[in-house]
């Protein structure tokens, strides 16, 4: 990541950083997952181009599940919920017809 | 009692509390209670999935097109059994929230000004983070607003006291000095109690 002129993060080590001019480039590494985001485009291909030089990854598109966590990204703003993981949770313990 | 499956659920309940606010207060209570639970106990861990049951599409909601301004709220709430007070704080930058902490202190305190100082203290560390955070994304933050309701731990922040005694709070007295001398946060006085906090602390 460092060779392509990425800084890691000051506080969390697992945060990579790339700014050009206008636009910045965000890579946020959890074991063997990897999370990135940007405004430009052109960014986030290169990013891609890059990764998949080096290692055998599958590209899994816009992000909508991480970690257990839904997100849903709409045109007005981004929403967290834990439904699903909630849900399994319940089942697990038996919980899932309790009364509310 | 099954001491595994209480484990187990106060385990997964706690992953919840990644983005659950709401439940972080309570689920915090039941895993105090691991070593040693009785029935009572597992009753607790019950109702908390019953409240899920009921807000399982509760989630958080970041908007687009929000002023970037961090602002954090403190306050504190009394626990009568063992006298140790818990802290709740919390973060929201423009109008999402970013960061929460609830947290039982670690001492005694004699007064309610000293509890609310306390709560700071935490908010403090908690904040010196954010700030590092914000500032790898381009976003550097001074005077950063503190809002609690304790008009006493306000004044006691201004007139600078020595204090003998509980480390703690001398490290929160510290803590607090020295970030309002490096002007990272700025002490205003919450007259209107806000909602979100008192949800954190009595859910």
């Amino acid at each position: 990541m460092l060779s392509h002129s990425y800084e890691r993060g000051k506080t969390d080590k697992t945060l990579f950083i790339k700014k050009t001019c206008f636009d910045i480039i965000l890579v946020q590494v959890y074991i063997d997952d990897i999370i990135f985001g940007s405004i430009n485009q052109y960014l986030c291909k290169q990013f891609v181009a890059a990764m998949q030089e080096e290692f055998e990854m599958s590209m899994m598109g816009e992000l909508n599940y991480f970690l257990g966590l839904q997100i849903k990204q709409l045109d007005h703003g981004t929403f967290l919920s834990q439904t699903k993981y909630c849900k399994e949770l319940l089942k697990k313990f038996n919980m899932e017809s309790c009364k509310v | 009692m099954d001491q595994t499956k209480f484990r187990g659920s106060i385990g997964s309940l706690l992953y919840l509390t990644a983005i659950r606010p709401d439940i972080m207060f309570s689920v915090c209570l039941c895993a105090r209670f691991q070593s040693n639970l009785k029935e009572s106990h597992f009753t607790a861990a019950k109702r908390i999935m019953k409240y899920l049951q009921g807000t399982i599409n509760v989630g958080l909601w970041y908007p687009v097109d929000v002023s970037l301004n961090l602002v954090g709220y403190s306050d504190s709430a009394s626990c009568k059994i063992d006298r140790k007070n818990t802290s709740g704080t919390c973060h929201l930058l423009g109008s999402s929230l970013v960061s929460w902490h609830n947290k039982k202190q670690a001492c005694v305190a004699l007064s309610t000004a000293e509890v609310e100082y306390i709560a700071a203290g935490s908010y403090c560390v908690q904040t010196l983070w954010l700030k590092q955070q914000l500032s790898d994304f381009g976003l550097n933050l001074s005077k950063i607003p503190l809002l609690f309701d304790n008009t006493s731990a306000i004044i006691l922040q201004r007139i600078q006291f020595n204090i003998q005694g509980l480390s703690i709070l001398k490290f929160a007295i510290i803590s607090l000095e020295t970030m309002s001398l490096m002007k990272i946060v700025k002490f205003r006085l919450l007259v209107l109690r806000i909602n979100l906090l008192i949800c954190l602390q009595n859910p």
